[in-house]
């Protein structure tokens, strides 16, 4: 295992959740019933107690549960190596490291392994930019922050920047064009409130509807004075569509008790960090350390096993074996099943019965 | 109402009516456990906040009390067997308060907004709605129109509304506005106008609405461009329409439509025009004019046909009807009605809502553009929503008397309908062919 150092001290671990949903009839009086199929991906960096990144961990190294119950991994990926699919839908595991256990939802036969791939590789960035009243101090040095970590981001990934201040705007939607995101980033203007939490659940649901490891970077000073949704809602969001949030905000930022409390339990619900940048070059260290956890993650997926709890879902993720108890690991804590509006329809879908789901 | 994970109907019903029947003496139904299972399977979202956080941030504005109690509901006890009938009659009496949210939320899904987030996210949203003023401090009268309260406090909870579900439409669309993106930075004339539209959209429902009445809607106006086309080389006739539109036109708005017809452009006139305004100038001149028949074109011919072969059907009051707004402020009524009067222009404050007020044209024009698809009128009950959200999307004013901003997005919007870019009419409505219509 070889260790990378980084700015802050913690191992990460981030979960992406993906769905397919069909529905499953038991009997003819019965109506029929939505099973929300869930292909959980994970996306896990792990460091030692100084911050260190540990790397060239191996899939049996990992243990994940839900709800306590102990489930098995379908895919692994280190860094930017390919995809590797752990067990076939037949229940026999491609990886000797890995063996088959009993009685596990098949993987369905029109997951391919490049469909596999395609769910958990790269990363889509989705950056959120404070244009309120509240930026027009260190506006610009936010800008240039912002451009240097765009240009800095591997090639695979694709970016998304959105601004706001009363309302969202979309100055460039998802794409791999970095020119075009950095037109979007010198097109903002600051002025009016700040709805955050409004506008970040809208960036939510917008990055939810994409595959692929998804992770939204929030550039914000801090208080919000106009939204009407509260930040748990988009933090259970978030958390339950697999969106690790990261956010970086000032030292003024910290001034506001409310902002702080906020930006440090979402980023740590949701598998990201907080960063209070005292000036423009922390600022940078922030974007930096950012690239740096991205390029790290060890992504991991699991179909659930029977779990007849409809409600919130708790997930606990852990290296296995002597070393494994110095590590430490940040991840979000679990994911509520969603309605079927949120799920992309991209992902592997099973049909299990109700009682195979284990409900009623 | 998936987001306000609320208890259906048949279930509370169901709980009601076996719990009644165990109190004559039936045995438990087996069916009652699961039921009863329901009302426990609403949980609180995640909590960011301590509660004395939340007390010492967020006084006056987070109290979830009614849900909370609710959560504490549990009548699997009593489907055990052995209560008293005092106690099922006290179990039924607890079913309650979950009717009344069931029943507050779907009159928020009646007027579900389009664009809606926070209906669709929150699950406190409809449970913290506030009738009395418990919830906060400083509300005198109760049962007056709701507020909102809470925004832009994050330990909150969100917002909630308090009072009445009187002003119902416009509230929601108070609240869910700013979930809408435009197109451009947000307008200047957003909040004075947005609520207002969105409003004029899902408070009115098209039932019953005919091809018939929807073709004559798209007549009237097409007429009254006719009109204006005809004005432009017809001086007399340019009187006339200029004194007639002098009634709902600001001074420099007529001067250009004038300005326009003198020159003998009338493409550029009819620019000017809103939808309200040509439907308005024709019934008008009608009205003035009966005996001028000479100066309509076919359109007006057809119109007029139309009219005469269908009087009951398509008088102006019906017309005024259904296809016009509330107008709550300025007519203090949330009855549909077209009011011929001259847009107001954006203020703050109280009077924001009558720039939205003075705005009759948007069903109208949306109408139109239905009749021109050959799409049932019954499907302006899913258009209208949607391309009034696609055209606050394209609101873009320059200054807070530029109204005339909301005539450009509408036209964007309807311009998209036309070229089928529109992904939410492909997606909800069927076009079908133009039929002959008697």
């Amino acid at each position: 295992m070889s260790k990378f150092p980084i700015v802050s001290g913690c191992i990460l671990a981030s979960f992406v959740l993906g769905f397919g949903v069909q529905t499953a009839t038991t009997q003819e009086s019965e109506p029929d019933i939505q099973v929300f199929v869930n292909m959980v991906q994970l996306n896990v960096a792990v460091t030692d107690n100084k911050g260190n990144y540990i790397t060239h961990l191996r899939p049996e190294d990992f243990e994940i549960r839900e709800d306590g119950i102990v489930e098995k991994l379908a895919t692994f990926e280190e860094g930017d190596e390919p995809t590797r699919r752990l067990f076939e839908s037949n229940g026999r595991s491609s990886d000797p490291a890995v063996a088959p256990r009993s009685k596990t939802p098949e993987l369905p036969d029109s997951a391919s392994a490049s469909e596999l791939s395609s769910l958990v590789a790269g990363s889509n960035v989705f950056i959120l930019f404070d244009t309120s009243n509240y930026m027009y101090r260190g506006f610009v040095f936010a800008q240039d922050s912002i451009s240097d970590f765009v240009r800095s981001l591997e090639r695979a990934d694709k970016v998304a920047f959105y601004s706001y201040s009363r309302d969202l705007s979309r100055a460039a939607s998802l794409t791999d064009d970095r020119m075009r995101v950095l037109q979007g980033v010198r097109s903002t203007v600051a002025g009016d409130d700040a709805a955050l939490y409004n506008s970040l659940l809208l960036t939510v649901k917008e990055a939810a509807q994409y595959q692929g490891r998804k992770v939204i970077v929030v550039f914000s000073n801090g208080p919000d004075n106009a939204s009407v949704v509260p930040p748990e809602d988009v933090a259970e969001l978030a958390q339950s569509t697999g969106i690790v949030i990261y956010m970086i905000s000032t030292r003024e930022a910290q001034l506001d008790p409310v902002s702080t409390a906020v930006f440090q339990r979402m980023t740590a619900a949701t598998g990201g960090k907080v960063y209070f940048a005292k000036n423009w070059r922390e600022e940078k260290q922030a974007f930096a350390s950012i690239r740096d956890d991205l390029a790290r993650l060890y992504s991991l997926s699991y179909y659930p096993r029977p779990n007849s709890n409809r409600g919130w879902r708790e997930i606990s993720v852990k290296v296995v074996g002597e070393k494994g108890k110095k590590y430490r690991i940040r991840t979000r804590n679990g994911y509520r099943p969603l309605p079927m509006r949120f799920t992309s329809g991209t992902s592997a879908g099973i049909s299990v019965p109700r009682s195979q789901n284990g409900s009623e | 109402m998936d987001g306000q994970r609320l208890v259906s109907m048949d279930t509370l019903l169901a709980l009601n009516k076996g719990l009644k029947e165990m109190e004559h003496g039936a045995p438990v139904a087996s069916s009652l456990v699961p039921l009863a299972g329901q009302l426990r399977e609403f949980e609180m979202p995640r909590p960011i906040f301590t509660s004395s956080e939340r007390n010492e941030w967020a006084a006056g504005i987070y109290n979830n009390r009614h849900t909370e109690l609710q959560m504490q509901t549990d009548l699997s006890k009593l489907l055990k067997g052995g209560a008293t009938p005092a106690q099922l009659e006290e179990a039924r009496g607890q079913l309650t308060s979950f009717l009344r949210d069931t029943l507050v939320g779907m009159n928020y899904a009646y007027y579900e907004p389009p664009g809606s987030q926070l209906l669709r996210t929150n699950p406190l949203f409809v449970r913290s709605h506030d009738f009395s003023g418990d919830t906060v401090a400083g509300v005198e009268d109760l049962w007056h129109a709701p507020q909102l309260f809470g925004q832009g406090t994050p330990a909150g909870g969100g917002v909630h509304l308090v009072g009445s579900l009187a002003d119902l439409p416009y509230v929601l669309s108070e609240a869910e506005q700013d979930f809408i993106t435009p197109e451009n930075v947000q307008a200047l004339i957003w909040r004075e106008s947005v609520p207002g539209l969105l409003t004029d959209a899902i408070l009115p429902r098209w039932w019953h609405v005919s091809r018939t009445e929807l073709h004559a809607v798209a007549l009237y106006q097409r007429a009254g461009e006719e009109l204006l086309t005809k004005a432009a080389s017809d001086a007399d006739l340019r009187g006339k329409v200029v004194s007639i539109l002098s009634e709902r036109m600001v001074p420099d708005r007529l001067a250009s439509v004038d300005d326009d017809l003198q020159q003998g452009n009338a493409r550029d006139a009819i620019t000017w025009m809103t939808p309200a305004d040509t439907l308005y100038l024709t019934e008008e001149f009608r009205r003035r004019f009966p005996q001028e028949t000479s100066v309509w074109g076919p359109t007006g011919q057809e119109l007029d046909g139309l009219l005469r072969q269908n009087p009951s059907e398509l008088n102006w009051e019906r017309i005024s009807r259904d296809f016009g707004v509330p107008h709550r402020i300025l007519a203090d009524s949330y009855g549909q009605q077209l009011l011929n009067m001259q847009p107001f222009p954006a203020f703050a404050g109280y009077s924001s809502r009558l720039m939205a007020e003075s705005w009759d044209s948007n069903n109208l024009y949306w109408a139109r553009l239905l009749d021109e698809k050959g799409i049932s009128p019954l499907e302006l009950n899913l258009l209208v929503p949607e391309l009034t959200r696609r055209m606050v999307e394209k609101i873009f004013a320059t200054d807070f008397e530029d109204w005339t901003a909301l005539l450009r997005a509408m036209r964007e919007a309807g311009d998209e309908f036309r070229e089928g870019k529109f992904a939410g009419v492909s997606a909800t409505a069927s076009a079908m062919p133009p039929q002959p219509i008697h």
